[in-house]
């Protein structure tokens, strides 16, 4: 039981990291992006591939990985999105899935179909018994890296200009326009920021677990569940929802392996109906 | 009378002669097996069983604005009931069309409460709901094989191939000629309303959740029966099989790439993504996933309203050069370029 | 608009009828275009070969091997096949059936009634492996395939239709377990990690025998969907088995890497690991690295066996040139898949000239065929199409960087093992 709860947790972490960025574009620039799982696993391969083509420190990796990330997603923007968002959500879903394909397949091309992996040597301890689990120590580095770049997240939006002219732009659109911010710009920055943390959790997810390019579908789905039960658009509700979501999922797999799916749907479903909004929703306001 | 204006005048006239250019059409693909070898005909049930499957989608999606995007449970409960209902009880592939249809209809009804919810919250209820009928189809015995350590079902062909073939052809006439008529009717126009402002149109006497669930019980039933007939055309069922997410983003992708809310767009689309396919397959064969992809972003990027809109916007052109006087905007509502967001 | 519109002109029936017969037209001309495109011919002098493999999703890495080693055997016979005693040139056609068992079968009908291929040759995955034949059978044709093991190949296609160049699954463990249960201490606890799949729990009922056998519990068996992603809660109820001798992967290359990673990751330690049949993917390895110390393996085909052909004096000269074309080391399914043409051309060399593939004859000439020295080992096949062999030897990682060396059966051993494995 504790055992669970620890381990879902510290898997919780990832998952939030990768449905910041899916919550955020959401929210601002009103469009669900089904290459966001394309973007999460494009950040793994390329960290590794930094990593281990280049010799690069896995830090210095792990920063060109996710910053290329955010560099895709604004290229996505600018290119692609910024054509469509203004139609029916739908148009921009197709397009985002047209936009997952080709990335998936360019990826598969450029660097194979193989699942890769990033091995580190951390100098660590294997890990440390907190009661009768066994928590690995690589695990809760990766879980405290999360929550430092969420924190480093929160003050991005919070505290600077752009974060600003972010948060004008997903409460109001039009007035955010007439007081002289460029909608354009601004829906760039909001895919670079959601990319970077997208290739964030996929440059910590490849030191885990091995990642290839038709893993994406998995990731998109899964930042859908987490921002569900967190709340659409909010961050707070996207870290919360994404640690709830990590038990939950652990949970299932521990107690019910076979029907594991079943279970997480049904409870996403429960929170569709009796909860729209998730735990930490803002309302209303963002259910398009 | 040129091709323009009769192109024009088939889609704004009445619904009788709508359904005789369905009844020409079809009566000309029958003929086909005449000419066919068994492998277009096999090809050609694919495009029909495509074709039926996005039509149904399109009412739902394209016509009433919510898009589902766990349609492929109804196929993939029409499956089910054909498989189990024909290995199991022996029962006669009529007889599970009906049962198919009628699961899917009634499981449809239950998602009642979540119509209240808007766009995505409605298309993600739909995964949901596909997601966790795939895991219990998959685990429950009764649905699972017909021995204990089965997963999937084995059925003989009940019919020769060209048997399939005019099935199919005749249910994509019934489908088709169906959303022709329920666009046209009080249900179309109550949908019209829904998806250009559902507020406005509750406010002004439209019963709206009567009537989205009428649409999505109509828009679940086709897809349940060609489920049900397609489970003895595939020989084997399975979980893997029918329940694919590549079902249902098939069903958006060709109403999307012939032109949503349109009735003409998924049979167009349908058309023309399957020669995309063949030729990509035939001839690139480590790329065709990348053409697929880089098709499906240029045409919802360029044009929205897919190609039934670029076809629609050319009639329009040309009716107006050939017109000094401007004519005001095509009447009934088949939109001509793509549906902007309420 | 919610007002019935106004009609503008009523067009005359004839215009109607026009309007359908153009449509028709269009569809009629869209789907015989690429049909003359591709037209392709059955040309004499010219052996078509025709083939369908996943080559996109999750059997993506091994469809490509089977691809190449299609290519390879094209190659060693510098593209030429001896049918009925005259030589003729190979022309393959290879089509991406994704796994899908429906897409299989469409492309098997394209195959045959299409592109008029004189040979099939199956495809890789039990469903997609079934609905192939389904077609084939459907012709009254004979294929020869590798990509599925499962007994229902047999029940359905056995003898007929299929003639199956690979052991049952079912045999799959039969090597590592009897090498583990000849171990002291002897072994006695084991969990088993299943996936949801007909062919998984026909190789985990092999297991289940060989413990019955040899006295072992199995304490645990966790049973896995099919899409499942995380697999610490596996590893997790492992270890809530208490200390196990023995942890079996049932699953494939991915399941293989993800388990040893989170059973290392979370300090489970059981005495042997075997990965299943999977273990020899040249990307479980790579992806391991020091972990890979102690796994074993089951393959029903390795280098070092001492099968030779008429092109290549041993496996090994085979495995190296087939390094140097590719890149890489050829797994099982590599040489499973150069075999394929293999039988067909054994069986097809003195064919009746008249018409060399008529099926009755092939059928009977692959049910007659007898080769003792091939690449994969002697080929005849019993009563069901399957090819007589009944055990899948065991390799074991060992040495740093670990290299792999047969531990089972004990006439073909090369090393005696480590048992227990050094920990993670």
């Amino acid at each position: 039981m504790e055992d669970v709860l620890v381990y879902g947790l510290l898997r919780g972490g990832i998952y939030a990291l990768a449905a910041f960025g899916f919550s955020l574009v959401l929210g601002v620039i009103g469009i669900v992006n089904f290459a966001h799982g394309a973007l999460v696993v494009f950040g793994g391969l390329l960290t590794q591939y930094l990593a281990v083509k280049f010799g690069v420190p896995y830090a210095a990796a792990m920063i060109g990985g996710a910053l290329g990330t955010g560099l895709l997603g604004a290229v996505i923007q600018r290119l692609f999105v910024a054509r469509t968002f203004t139609l029916e959500p739908l148009m921009v879903l197709v397009q985002t899935f047209g936009i997952a394909t080709v990335v998936t397949e360019l990826g598969t091309l450029g660097w194979g179909s193989e699942e890769r992996m990033l091995r580190l040597k951390t100098g660590l301890p294997p890990g440390f018994m907190l009661g009768d689990t066994f928590v690995p120590s690589f695990d809760l580095v990766v879980f405290a890296v999360s929550l430092v770049s969420a924190a480093v997240l929160f003050v991005v939006l919070g505290r600077t200009e752009f974060g600003r002219a972010i948060r004008a732009c997903r409460d109001n659109r039009e007035s955010a326009q007439l007081s002289g911010i460029n909608l354009g710009r601004t829906f760039e920055k909001t895919m670079f920021l959601s990319g970077t943390w997208a290739g964030l959790a996929g440059a910590m997810f490849v030191t885990l677990s091995p990642v290839a390019p038709y893993m994406h579908f998995s990731w998109t789905v899964d930042s859908f569940l987490v921002i569900t039960i967190g709340g659409l658009g909010s961050m707070l509700g996207a870290l919360v929802g994404g640690l709830v979501f990590g038990v939950l999922s652990f949970g299932a797999s521990f107690y019910a392996p076979t029907i594991a799916p079943a279970i997480t749907f049904g409870v996403l479903l429960v929170f569709l109906v009796f909860r729209p909004q998730g735990l930490l929703g803002a309302g209303p306001a963002i259910r398009k | 009378m040129n091709f323009v204006s009769m192109a024009y005048a088939i889609r704004t006239g009445p619904v009788r002669n709508q359904l005789l250019c369905l009844a020409v059409f079809l009566l000309v693909v029958a003929l086909c097996p005449l000419v066919m070898n068994d492998y277009w005909l096999r090809l050609m049930v694919f495009v029909f069983v495509n074709i039926g499957l996005a039509s149904s989608w399109n009412l739902i999606g394209g016509f009433g604005g919510y898009a589902s995007f766990g349609h492929g449970v109804f196929f993939g409960v029409g499956a089910f009931a054909g498989a189990v209902g024909m290995v199991r009880f022996g029962l006669p592939l009529p007889a599970v069309m009906v049962i198919g249809g009628a699961l899917s209809a009634a499981l449809a009804a239950l998602f009642v409460p979540v119509f209240r919810q808007k766009g995505l919250y409605f298309a993600l209820s739909t995964l949901a709901v596909m997601l966790v009928f795939e895991t219990v189809l998959q685990r429950w015995t009764f649905t699972r094989g017909l021995r204990s350590y089965d997963l999937g079902w084995t059925l003989a062909p009940s019919l020769p191939l060209e048997g399939f073939f005019y099935l199919f052809l005749g249910l994509l006439g019934l489908i088709v000629g169906s959303i022709i008529v329920v666009v046209r009717s009080k249900i179309g126009y109550a949908l019209h309303a829904i998806r250009k402002d559902e507020v406005l149109a509750s406010s002004i006497g439209v019963r709206t959740t009567k009537y989205k669930a009428i649409t999505f019980m109509i828009s679940a039933a086709w897809p349940g029966v060609l489920g049900a007939a397609f489970a003895p055309f595939l020989a084997y069922v399975s979980v893997q099989s029918v329940f694919d997410v590549s079902i249902t983003l098939n069903m958006i992708l060709i109403t999307i790439f012939g032109g949503a809310g349109t009735v003409i767009g998924p049979i167009v689309g349908g058309i023309a993504l399957s020669i995309i396919d063949q030729i990509a397959w035939g001839n690139f064969l480590e790329y065709h996933r990348l053409i697929y992809g880089a098709l499906i972003v240029a045409i919802t990027t360029l044009h929205p309203g897919g190609l039934a809109s670029v076809f629609w916007g050319w009639v329009e052109r040309r009716r107006s050069a050939a017109k000094p006087v401007p004519r005001p905007s095509a009447p009934g509502h088949p939109p001509t370029s793509a549906p902007r967001r309420a | 608009m919610l007002d019935r519109a106004a009609i503008p002109r009523r067009p005359s029936r004839r215009a109607v009828l026009k309007g359908g017969v153009l449509g028709a037209g269009a569809l009629a001309v869209g789907v015989a275009l690429p049909r003359i495109a591709g037209a392709a011919g059955g040309a004499d002098g010219v052996v078509h070969i025709g083939a369908s493999l996943p080559l996109t999703g999750p059997y993506e890495k091994v469809s490509r091997i089977c691809k190449d080693a299609f290519d390879f055997w094209t190659r060693t016979y510098d593209g030429k096949m001896v049918v009925a005693g005259r030589e003729r040139a190979v022309k393959w056609t290879i089509y991406d059936d994704e796994n899908n068992a429906s897409r299989a079968a469409q492309l098997t009908e394209k195959l045959i009634s299409d592109d008029k291929v004189d040979l099939v040759v199956g495809t890789y995955g039990t469903d997609t492996v079934l609905a192939q034949g389904a077609i084939v059978r459907k012709h009254g044709r004979v294929f020869v395939q590798a990509g599925a093991s499962s007994i229902r190949v047999d029940e359905e296609l056995g003898g007929h239709t299929a003639f199956t160049a690979n052991g049952r699954v079912g045999t799959y463990c039969a090597g590592a377990m009897d090498f583990l249960a000849s171990r002291t201490p002897k072994p006695k606890k084991l969990g088993l990690v299943i996936m949801d799949d007909p062919v998984y729990h026909e190789i985990g009922q092999g297991v289940k025998d060989k413990c019955k056998q040899h006295g072992i519990d199995v304490v645990t068996e966790v049973v896995l969907p099919m899409n499942v992603q995380d697999l610490r809660p596996t590893a997790l109820k492992l270890r809530g088995a208490g200390q196990l001798d023995i942890v079996y992967n049932t699953g494939w290359d991915v399941i293989c890497i993800k388990l040893a990673e989170e059973m290392s990751a979370i300090g489970v330690n059981p005495k042997a690991f075997v990965g299943g049949h999977l273990t020899t993917s040249p990307v479980v390895k790579e992806t391991l690295g020091s972990k890979m110390q102690g796994i074993i393996g089951s393959t029903v085909w390795l280098p070092q066996f001492k099968y030779r052909d008429d092109k290549y004096a041993s496996a090994q000269e085979f495995a190296e040139k087939f390094k140097a074309t590719y890149g890489y080391l050829p797994t099982y399914q590599a040489a499973f898949s150069y075999i394929l043409p293999y039988i067909y051309q054994q069986a097809l060399r003195e064919a009746d000239p008249q018409d060399p593939f008529n099926p009755k004859t092939l059928r009977d000439r692959l049910s007659r065929l007898d080769l003792k020295d091939t690449i994969w080992g002697p080929v005849s096949f019993d009563e069901r199409g399957r090819i007589r062999r009944d055990a899948a030897p065991a390799v074991q990682w060992t040495g740093d960087p670990a290299a792999a060396v047969i531990v089972a059966p004990a006439d073909m051993a090369e090393s005696a093992g480590v048992y227990p494995k050094p920990a993670w």
